[in-house]
């Protein structure tokens, strides 16, 4: 027995002391899928996308190159900003262009989990005191940036809706979502409407009074009165451009849809008569001799909060930007 | 000698035990870092992990991809689902997890189409990511000018050669790393969400090669334990040796160790050990030592009769005999041994040399010789046990015991009957 004991004994620490040394693989652990969909940006993410973005746009600026905007411009704010730098070039003004702070108050971050994907961003007070600035971007494809899709500028006095926190996020609202007031694509094409016919509109109703309508209404009155002078007609029409609005989730279950909107403004005289051109609308007439007509195309964004279905608010529009993007002597 | 390979034994199995356990903590301890790779693949230049792969061992990693020396290596973390849409349908490998402690599990994601498909958005991404000013990257330690990049992006929708996609700056990525050839960065991997995607970019791009690296806590449990068996085998061992070795080497029976009377010396010996007397059998007597002093002292004095009769054969009942005196002998020594100095070392005794005398010359097992012995134990003679004991011991009542050495103490209760004897015998 002695003899053994030495064997024995030698035997079982090598053997335990050899198995202590192959620990057992680790697992792949992965955490529980959250609740809700998370925030798909970081603050810090959509920060440096509007850096990034705030960079295109000065350094286009300073070439008046729209090719330089491709990179992070996108949809009706890459019209509206082409067409600023035509009349910027053309006019050696730099009035022209708006001033589009990207430095923000307050940002909306997306859930969505596919694609595109879209941000809202309250911008901090331009240096010439004008309103704020919303501004909309848009990741159209996972392989695409975020690229500045629209911006508006918000009417005086106007408050945003409250959103969710950046760290939790908010979805996007699809075009025909039938818990709002209103779906997002007939606000936009209902206030189109009041836009073209004023309060005749059968929509007139929906929409309080705002900047937008009573400046548009003043112009066609203003307008109209200079076709009478020369005995010609005038027309103002607006109509919504289709698919191209962007709907994020309020807090209160509404939503704030910013969408496009296109107008045609055709002032018509008689024979003899000579409709002068605006430096603006000179800008994209590329040198055509005055006429007795002009049709004018503008490209503008407006904003709009629909409140949930059965809430007692109505919809109110909260800013819009409206440029001329064209302008055609037939 | 079986003492010494007990000795040697103990000692042996504790050098190797302690050895042992050095080893494990030392030679065959898990190295402090983990580092696996996914080896050499083919078959894409996009790889992915999946979730959870990055945080495997811990939550610090170090990611580490390399690729042909002229490609642009692209590292990037972005969320799953923002890392599974970039990649969309080009052709990646996926990481799933580890298939030993060095190397990764590396399967071929689903979504592999021919590289000819991707090139469909291909067209839409040069314009967007040829201008890297524009588009900085979260934190991009060596972002190199992809301004190159752009025109291999250009290649045609038809062309064979595939567009490699680049992920170079794209605004979902958390955070990026880049280099020419090989690319490294550091992760937080405390949210499995999180996952990494490679990108090799650039004319013949070979398939790159992922390593990551966590550090790990490494725990030696055989260490120290082992090596405090061992150290105690050894000195069990050695301490076992010495006593043997002393034992061995024999004490003479001076009279140092005698002033207490006693019965049997070897009796408690015989009792607790062999019958056969071995040393060994005194040896045992050592745990024993502080209650036995006064035993073992007397044990030693009158060690060599008393060997020389254990040694020819005691019946069991005459030890059981022997035992049952020496335990009531044992306690007035005790008491007697208060009162006396202490006992000089060894108080088991030496091992008295056996003198080859005359059995029945020789004085059986001392009674303790002062009145303190009972009275009522019978025989005034010498020896306490009955006639048998007196045979086997050749004790004869008239002749009174003779000791045979001077270190004899008297043997006899009967003290005045004792002491007369003694002097007899002398």
């Amino acid at each position: 027995m002695r003899r053994l004991t030495p064997a024995l004994v030698l035997g079982t620490a090598g053997f335990l002391v050899l198995s202590a040394c192959s620990p057992a693989l680790p697992e792949v652990h992965v955490d529980p899928p959250p609740a809700e969909p998370p925030v798909m940006l970081t603050v810090e993410q959509d920060t440096s996308i509007l850096t990034a973005i705030g960079e295109t746009l000065t350094a286009a600026s300073e070439t008046l190159d729209p090719a330089a905007l491709q990179v992070r411009l996108s949809g009706p704010a890459l019209a509206l900003r082409t067409a600023e730098f035509t009349v910027a070039s053309s006019t050696g003004n730099a009035d022209a262009i708006t001033e589009i702070p990207t430095e923000v108050q307050s940002e909306v971050l997306p859930t969505t989990q596919t694609w595109p994907r879209t941000t809202f961003a309250a911008s901090v007070r331009p240096q010439n005191l004008q309103t704020d600035r919303l501004l909309v971007t848009e990741q159209a494809a996972p392989r695409d940036q975020y690229k500045l899709w629209g911006w508006i500028r918000l009417f005086p006095g106007v408050t945003l809706p409250a959103f969710p926190a950046t760290d939790i996020g908010t979805e996007a609202v699809p075009p025909d979502d039938a818990s709002l007031a209103l779906t997002p694509a007939d606000a936009i094409a209902h206030y189109a409407d009041v836009l073209t016919n004023g309060d005749a509109s059968p929509y007139a109703a929906e929409f309080a009074s705002d900047p937008l309508r009573e400046q548009m209404a003043a112009q066609r009155e203003k307008r109209s009165a200079s076709a009478t002078e020369i005995e010609g007609t005038y027309s103002l029409q607006f109509s919504p451009v289709d698919g191209a609005l962007q709907t994020l989730r309020t807090s209160d279950g509404g939503a704030l849809v910013v969408g496009e909107l296109s107008s045609t403004e055709t002032l018509q005289g008689e024979e003899s008569a000579k409709i002068s051109p605006s430096p603006t609308e000179q800008a994209f007439l590329g040198g055509a001799t005055a006429s007795n007509s002009l049709t004018v195309g503008r490209t503008g964004l407006v904003g709009i909060y629909i409140p949930p279905a059965g809430g007692e608010t109505g919809l109110s529009v909260l800013g819009s930007e409206i440029l001329i993007t064209s302008a055609s002597i037939p | 000698m079986l003492h010494k390979i007990v000795t040697a034994s103990l000692v042996l199995v504790g050098l190797v035990i302690a050895g042992l356990s050095v080893a494990s903590g030392t030679v065959w301890r898990p190295s402090d870092t983990v580092v696996m790779t996914t080896g050499t693949q083919s078959g894409s230049t996009l790889l992915a992990t999946a979730p959870g792969v990055l945080g495997l061992v811990d939550d610090s990693v170090t990611i580490s991809a390399s690729s042909s020396p002229d490609a642009t290596v692209v590292l990037a973390i972005g969320r799953e689902v923002d890392v599974t849409g970039w990649i969309g349908d080009s052709p990646a490998l996926l990481v799933t997890g580890p298939a030993s402690w060095e190397s990764l599990t590396v399967t071929t994601d689903d979504a592999g189409e021919p590289s000819a498909e991707p090139s469909e958005d291909a067209p839409a991404e040069p314009t967007e990511e040829a201008p890297a000013e524009g588009a900085p990257a979260e934190d991009a330690p060596a972002d190199e000018a992809p301004a190159e990049e752009a025109p291999a992006e250009e290649a045609p929708a038809d062309a064979p050669p595939a567009v490699q996609p680049d992920p170079q700056g794209s605004d979902m990525w958390l955070a990026s790393a880049v280099g020419s050839g090989t690319a490294s960065m550091e992760w937080d991997a405390s949210s499995s969400d999180r996952v990494l995607l490679v990108a090799a970019v650039g004319e013949n791009a070979e398939t790159p090669e992922l390593t990551l690296s966590w550090p790990r806590t490494v725990s030696t449990p055989w260490m120290w334990p082992g090596i405090a068996l061992g150290v105690l085998l050894i000195i069990a061992g050695g301490v076992y040796g010495f006593l043997t070795y002393r034992s061995q080497r024999g004490r003479p029976a001076t009279p140092t160790n005698s002033s207490g009377p006693r019965t049997g010396p070897d009796s408690p010996a015989t009792t607790i050990g062999d019958a056969d007397g071995e040393p060994a059998a005194r040896t045992a007597t050592v745990p024993g030592r502080g209650a036995a002093v006064g035993t073992s002292a007397a044990g030693g004095a009158v060690g060599t009769t008393a060997v020389e009769e254990t040694r020819t054969g005691l019946t069991r009942r005459e030890l059981r005999e022997q035992a049952a005196r020496d335990e009531a002998a044992r306690l007035e020594e005790v008491n007697a041994a208060a009162r006396r100095t202490k006992r000089a070392w060894p108080w088991t005794g030496a091992i008295p040399t056996v003198k080859k005398q005359d059995t029945p010359a020789q004085t059986p097992t001392p009674a303790p010789a002062d009145p303190a012995r009972p009275v009522w134990l019978p025989e005034g003679s010498a020896s306490t046990s009955g006639s048998s004991w007196r045979q086997a011991w050749g004790v004869r009542p008239d002749s009174a015991e003779e000791p045979t050495t001077p270190s004899l103490h008297p043997t006899d209760g009967s003290a005045p009957q004792n002491n007369t004897t003694t002097t007899e015998g002398h």
